[in-house]
């Protein structure tokens, strides 16, 4: 099975490296939070900011899962949420294009 | 002081249900929650979402779950403090235990049922050195009444439908002037609202001021300015209150202190009764963990059953406990 990695910045600044099978059944936020960091309070469904991350990538190419209105919605009320970077990262389905993707934990 | 046979602390499903299963064995409860209203995450975050794993219900909002559970457990008329948080758990001589709240509200319960979900809904709060030194000295995080804001001067941060709902609500001849900042250029809350918050703009009645934030807070003992920085520049507005309204965010809070075997941030429980290890003390619901846990709704209304059941010896140490079906009983008779 494909393997993907991805790059942890938690919210004392530490990183991490995680490699995930690619199972698109999968979020982001599951993987993530199954590696034992604290997120997905909500159960993943954008209501509670417990998985907003800043989010870059390896290259420009890489194009996510388009932002749903509830995550529009939260993302608009969170004091630290940046336009460019911000994601709730429940709502993005594991892809093999998120290979490398670096994810900036926000302290909630 | 507060008297109950049961104090639960958590007043959302799985706290509401605990009413009702404690009230057929004539046990009487109170409930205490640090929302305003009874629900918890259900009635906060998602009322208007449909749940579709309740037994009986194919589909049903989560709001209206919350109404028929506050429906079910009226005969056995719970006591709610509501708005505030327990601070401290203290266990007697006598086997009962003192609980205090963050307001001082003062309770007595021969049992404690934690309900609290996933922890204290607290507000998010921006990160401002000085934000702490001003709360409850001219910042509030939450509206309990809306009359304290006569004639004053309002600032709301924010950009979803709290604060779109409270600066037209203060708008309309309650605050003496509201401003709503806004970090982007639209809002995306309700869209009547957000046409009426620009038709109050133009009317004058509220000033509308985006792509801004506030970054600082000015006063002496109590609030008197607040700094804001917007795209082209950074300026002092005179203010007797500011209200950040940025959403809730679960935390453990102070359950961490009170003794418990924990998980993580969860309550580990005996899957007997849901009984933790301090005795008389019960864990019920999302808070909760054990081998197997699930955490959802009817798995709390299971282990709230349960508990009842349990928690009885506590209540009526000499008393003895008939099981009867809710059928047989022939209609629910309360207190």
């Amino acid at each position: 099975m494909t393997t993907i990695k991805l790059n942890i910045i938690d919210i004392n600044d530490e990183k991490h490296v995680i490699t995930t099978p690619l199972n698109p059944e999968l979020s982001l936020m599951d993987v993530v939070k199954n590696a034992g960091f604290s997120m997905g309070n909500c159960g993943g469904m954008a209501l509670c900011a417990s998985c907003h991350c800043y989010v870059s990538y390896p290259t420009n190419s890489i194009i996510l899962a388009q932002k749903t209105d509830s995550e529009e919605d939260m993302l608009d009320q969170l004091h630290n949420s940046n336009l460019e970077t911000s994601r709730l990262i429940c709502q993005i389905p594991l892809s093999e294009e998120l290979n490398e993707i670096t994810l900036k934990i926000v302290k909630n | 002081m507060i008297k109950s046979d049961i104090i639960i602390i958590g007043a959302g499903p799985c706290g509401l249900f605990s009413v009702f299963e404690a009230g057929l064995l004539k046990m009487r409860c109170h409930l205490i929650d640090f929302l305003p209203q009874p629900g918890g995450q259900c009635a906060e975050i998602y009322p208007k979402k449909p749940i579709y794993d309740i037994p009986g219900f194919p589909e049903i909002l989560a709001g209206e779950l919350v109404d028929n559970l506050m429906q079910q457990i009226a005969p056995f008329k719970p006591g709610f403090t509501l708005g505030e948080r327990v601070e401290v758990i203290h266990k007697k001589e006598d086997g009962s235990f003192d609980v205090i709240t963050n307001r001082g509200t003062q309770h007595n319960g021969k049992v404690i049922v934690i309900a609290a979900g996933l922890g204290c809904f607290e507000p998010r709060k921006p990160n401002i050195e000085s934000l702490e030194m001003f709360e409850d000295r001219g910042v509030d995080y939450i509206i309990k009444n809306p009359d304290k804001f006569n004639n004053k001067k309002v600032i709301i941060s924010g950009g979803g439908d709290s604060a779109l709902d409270w600066a037209i609500h203060l708008g309309k001849g309650i605050a003496n002037e509201v401003t709503l900042v806004h970090r982007r250029d639209s809002f995306r809350g309700n869209l009547d609202s957000v046409d009426q918050l620009y038709e109050m703009s133009t009317a004058g009645k509220l000033n509308l001021i985006t792509n801004a934030e506030v970054i600082n807070l000015e006063g002496e003992g109590r609030l008197k300015k607040v700094l804001i920085k917007t795209e082209n520049e950074t300026f002092l507005k005179e203010a007797d209150y500011w209200i950040p309204l940025f959403g809730l965010t679960p935390k453990l809070g102070p359950i961490a202190s009170w003794g418990l075997n924990l998980d993580k941030n969860n309550i580990l429980v005996n899957t007997e009764d849901y009984s933790t290890n301090i005795e008389g003390v019960y864990a019920v619901g999302d808070i909760n963990t054990y081998p197997g846990k699930l955490k959802l709704i009817l798995s709390g209304f299971h282990e709230a059953a349960l508990m009842a059941h349990s928690a009885f010896k506590y209540v009526f140490p000499d008393g003895k406990k008939s099981f009867k079906y809710t059928t047989v009983l022939g209609g629910i008779k309360g207190f």
